[in-house]
């Protein structure tokens, strides 16, 4: 699992980018993007409570780590959409997804990428997907480039929503503004 | 109308979700100490079965010269590693071997990569980092409406056109 502070990062770029090209997607929901690009980490609850301890406590076999895997994800991302406010919930389903594919995309990089490539299709199938193994969980380089990227992205926001005061001609109206 | 819609459709992902996590629970739990075919990063299970394939050992470094890393998961108790140089590890270490498997508790490396101690803790460092600054903004941007029962967005004054970041 790549550390949380790349997955957000991520999530925020990928929101950010989306912000772009759609008029209602501001700040608040590029949140939901970030918020996306951690679920799959609910399979985390198990350094809380570990899925052995709730396999004897009901004496059913159970893993956490099946939060992992993106049928999970579309499960617990409907339930968070859920969650939110009527007529927000078609805006955030797929926010949600958004970040959490980002998710997928980053852990499928993994040296050690343990089960994950088991799981991808499951339970449609239970099949091995070969992954390219490119780095280590606890490499430094995917959060240093992710913290560029995410800095560039924020600048080119910023720069966009505040252009250039003009030097000559008219003050752009407000409605003109994103 | 709203409330019913939704809340049976929330009991229904709650239930789907439940069913999830226990169907799943036969799927291979080992995370470290194992070898895996390194094609499909399946777990070797009868590691004599793969003599002479290439594989990938993840495993706490027993001992440094010679370097050998548990593989438990796969049944082998000291997996020796040959081909690599133990200078500059140490038995609190994690290795990553992707190599070819001479013999059924040999490992021959092409490379190898370790991870220490400290790795272990930035990579908890940066996890935390994350989650602070996610749930900043979901604080700042998002509130409960205890009316509604529902996460709303936050009015964070953008409606006005003054949007900030």
């Amino acid at each position: 699992v790549t550390d949380i502070l790349t997955h957000v990062l991520a999530g925020y770029v990928l929101g950010t980018a989306l912000s772009f090209r759609v008029r209602w997607l501001d700040r608040r929901f590029v949140t939901v993007v970030m918020l996306g690009a951690t679920l799959p980490d609910l399979t985390k609850i198990s350094l809380l409570v570990p899925s052995r301890t709730i396999q004897e406590a009901v004496g059913l076999p159970f893993f956490w780590y099946a939060l992992h895997t993106p049928f999970g994800t579309i499960l617990t991302a409907g339930i968070t959409a859920l969650l939110c406010g009527r007529g927000l919930r078609g805006r955030i389903f797929p926010l949600l997804l958004v970040g959490g594919a980002s998710h997928f995309v980053l852990d499928a990089l993994l040296i050690n990428p343990s089960r994950f490539s088991e799981v991808l299709l499951w339970p449609l199938a239970v099949e091995l997907v070969p992954l390219p193994m490119l780095v280590l969980s606890s490499d430094r380089l995917p959060t240093v480039v992710a913290i560029v990227v995410a800095t560039a992205t924020w600048i080119a926001r910023r720069r966009i929503e505040r252009p250039p005061r003009p030097t000559t001609g008219s003050r752009r109206h407000e409605s003109d503004r994103r | 109308m709203d409330g019913l819609y939704r809340g049976g459709l929330l009991a229904a992902l709650l239930v789907v979700l439940a069913g999830s996590l226990v169907a799943f629970g036969p799927v291979d739990h080992a995370s470290g100490n194992v070898i895996r075919d390194r094609q499909t990063t399946a777990v070797v299970t009868d590691p004599a079965d793969h003599v002479g394939e290439a594989v990938v050992a993840s495993g706490a470094v027993l001992s440094v010269d010679p370097v050998r890393v548990r593989a438990t998961g796969s049944g082998v108790a000291e997996l020796t590693v040959t081909g690599i140089d133990g200078t500059g590890l140490t038995t609190a270490d994690q290795l990553y071997v992707f190599g070819t498997l001479v013999e059924p508790d040999v490992v021959s490396a092409d490379r190898v990569h370790h991870v220490e101690p400290w790795e272990q803790q930035y990579v908890l460092v940066a996890s935390l980092v994350g989650g602070l600054v996610l749930a900043g903004r979901l604080a700042r941007d998002w509130r409960f409406d205890g009316r509604r029962l529902a996460f709303l967005p936050a009015d964070t004054g953008e409606e006005r056109g003054d949007r900030r970041d």
